[in-house]
């Protein structure tokens, strides 16, 4: 079996419209969340880490925003390979301002068109996991042999039926995204466009070693601790990898208070010794359907240039965990963990070729 | 103790907005909402909040230290309503 | 070429007329908060998992689901609903497709890998889901609210015997009550 390389990837989100962008706001210590006003019951401001680029016509928006991400991940040349598009809110942004119907098909054969895409098409929608499951989802196709090429691209957009849907929860935190914090009050939702190309053909610094999703139905709408744990040993298991090789874990923490705690004692009983953490978090909000695939395309930037997203608030002593306040040395492999709606816990594990 | 017509006002909103098998005039006024009594969980009462904050004009935060005393019954929700009422 | 034994499946479209009450039965209570959509394919999973004579579902099968147009009825009504307010917490949850996979999983005593697959067709749904199914194979669904609604569901477990030549397979001859196996090969998926 050829190993499956992270070949390339493209990113745009709040702090930039490349990851090299997105990299050089964050030594600057990062982008200021802008501010969204919903109406009615709960009416007032959210913090909202958009992307910093405006176009009046959201299809446009959207097209420029593909089309840019999936050239910097190199997408051009793999035209026919599989093609993963990783969402939880697809157009609903168009919709809402009447310029689109709500139909899958429809979104999908839009944005291949936008890609000039050839190959096969697969729209995963498991709610924040979404890019992560595409990433499984080629991993077992490349795995396979039916693919030599695939592209996880994930997409989440301007929309208010998500922002809106979370405010209605009482998920949304109206200061600021404080992972792990003892202050923590919510999460802060973030757009983003970002692509993994993978590869069992071209080299690259990095490879996919194997990953896991576990769905539990004990909390729709968070993480259960079990769940967390059966998630890590999947994902161990899945990567030929033990837990004390695990040199960083990419947590899901967004600072909400319920499922930041949950995640910390599920890695408290997953790991004997726990490996630093990171959150990219409160660095450009939580990305829904693409935050997979977002967080990934940073943190391997952040892991080989040496830039690490700074860590102001105060930790909370109680969860017994704590964030890394700087790069660990010699990160030769670590887990990627996103954890959502729908009880779905997924994790990758990606280490140095 | 019988239930006064704001009680029984606000039991239907609870029926209706959470689709409820039972009529409004079943529920006991001093019974509990939660778990045992009506059997509402965490998501019921974020939706009931939202359709108590549409009706009322009076905003219910799921992270509220006195929610268990708020949504002890019937009775303790709807004295809570119609002290902070804005409508 | 992988082969899939067929062990089980509901072939609702549309469901029968009191498809209602029988899933009412079978979760012991009428679901009051889940939507007409995710009814549907709580219906039909779990009538195809007890025509497959499992108790339960093993927990490393895979739960594959598909939709042509998913929840496009509670998106809507999450539109009108945000016209002036808020959505409703329950109508949003309904928007997620995911949210019915977490209801099976609750549902089954169930713990293990599922994921929906928006759009396409249920050949391609088959395909990428038998590039991640091992032993134990999976419960594929596919699940609309268009016409009166249809809930389609099919147990499947990898087998050795081939059986006969395969047939070009559409939607329908996957879903057909003549089929006793699945073939998967390369470029799309078979039954024969």
């Amino acid at each position: 079996m050829n190993p499956i390389h992270l070949a390339g990837r493209g990113l745009a989100c709040s702090l930039g419209l490349s990851v090299e962008q997105a990299l050089a706001t964050l030594r600057q210590g990062g982008s200021q969340a802008s501010q969204v006003t919903l109406p009615g019951a709960m009416a007032g401001n959210y913090p909202f880490q958009g992307i910093p680029y405006s176009q009046a016509d959201w299809n446009e928006r959207a097209r420029e925003l593909v089309q840019r991400v999936a050239a910097e991940a190199g997408a051009q040349p793999i035209r026919d390979g599989v093609l993963l598009i990783a969402t939880s809110s697809f157009d609903i942004g168009a919709v809402e301002r009447c310029a689109t119907q709500m139909d899958y098909q429809a979104f999908a054969d839009k944005i291949a068109a936008w890609l000039d895409w050839s190959g096969r098409v697969h729209v995963v929608n498991t709610a924040c996991t979404s890019s992560l499951n595409a990433l499984l989802a080629a991993q077992a196709l490349l795995r396979s042999g039916a693919a030599a090429d695939a592209l996880v691209l994930g997409v989440e957009l301007d929309n208010r039926l998500t922002l809106g849907g979370f405010a209605a929860l009482q998920l949304l935190s109206r200061t600021a995204s404080q992972p792990f914090g003892a202050q923590r009050d919510g999460l802060v939702l973030g757009e983003a466009v970002a692509a993994l190309r993978l590869s069992t053909r071209d080299p690259a610094l990095w490879k996919l070693a194997g990953g896991a999703n576990v769905v539990d139905g004990e909390q729709p709408t968070g993480a259960s601790v079990r769940a967390v744990n059966e998630m890590c040993a999947r994902a161990l298991a899945d990567s030929g990898a033990a837990a004390d090789s695990i040199d960083l874990v990419k947590v899901q923490a967004a600072g909400s208070p319920g499922n930041d705690a949950v995640e910390a004692q599920g890695l408290r009983e997953a790991f004997p010794v726990l490996p630093p953490l990171v959150s990219l978090k409160a660095a450009m909000g939580h990305t829904m359907g693409a935050s997979g695939a977002a967080e990934i395309a940073l943190l391997t930037a952040c892991l080989e240039q040496g830039v690490w997203p700074a860590c102001g608030h105060e930790m909370d002593a109680e969860l017994g965990v704590g964030l890394a306040p700087a790069m660990p040395q010699n990160v030769r492999r670590f887990m990627a963990t996103i954890l959502g709606f729908g009880g779905s816990h997924a994790s990758v594990v990606l280490e140095r070729a | 103790m019988a239930a006064s017509a704001q009680e029984i006002e606000l039991a239907q909103l609870i029926v209706t907005s959470l689709n409820l098998e039972v009529s409004a005039d079943e529920i006991e006024p001093d019974a509990p909402l939660y778990g045992e009594g009506l059997g509402l969980d965490s998501i019921d009462i974020l939706e009931l909040s939202l359709a108590i904050s549409k009706t009322y004009g009076v905003q219910l935060k799921s992270d509220d230290a006195d929610n268990n005393k708020i949504f002890s019954s019937l009775r303790t929700l709807n004295e809570h309503i119609q002290q902070h009422r804005a409508k | 070429m992988t082969t899939f034994a067929i062990q089980g499946r509901c072939l609702a479209a549309p469901p029968p007329l009191d498809w209602r009450e029988q899933l009412a039965r079978m979760l012991g209570a009428k679901p009051r908060r889940i939507g007409n959509w995710a009814e549907l394919g709580m219906y039909g999973a779990l009538s195809c998992l007890a025509d497959s004579g499992e108790g339960e579902l093993p927990p490393d099968a895979l739960l594959m689901l598909g939709s042509q147009r998913g929840t496009y009825v509670s998106t809507g009504q999450v539109l009108e609903q945000m016209r002036d307010d808020l959505p409703m917490p329950l109508t949003f949850l309904q928007t997620q497709p995911s949210q019915l996979l977490a209801l099976l999983a609750a549902q089954m005593r169930w713990r293990g890998h599922a994921g929906f697959v928006a759009g396409g067709t249920p050949q391609a749904l088959l395909q990428l889901a038998s590039a991640q199914c091992g032993r134990a194979g999976m419960l594929l669904g596919w699940v609309d609210e268009m016409d009166g609604g249809s809930s389609l569901w099919l147990r499947l477990r990898p087998c050795e015997v081939s059986g006969d030549k395969p047939v070009v397979a559409s939607a329908e001859s996957m879903f057909s009550l003549d089929a006793t196996h699945l073939y998967v090969v390369g470029s799309g998926a078979q039954a024969g």
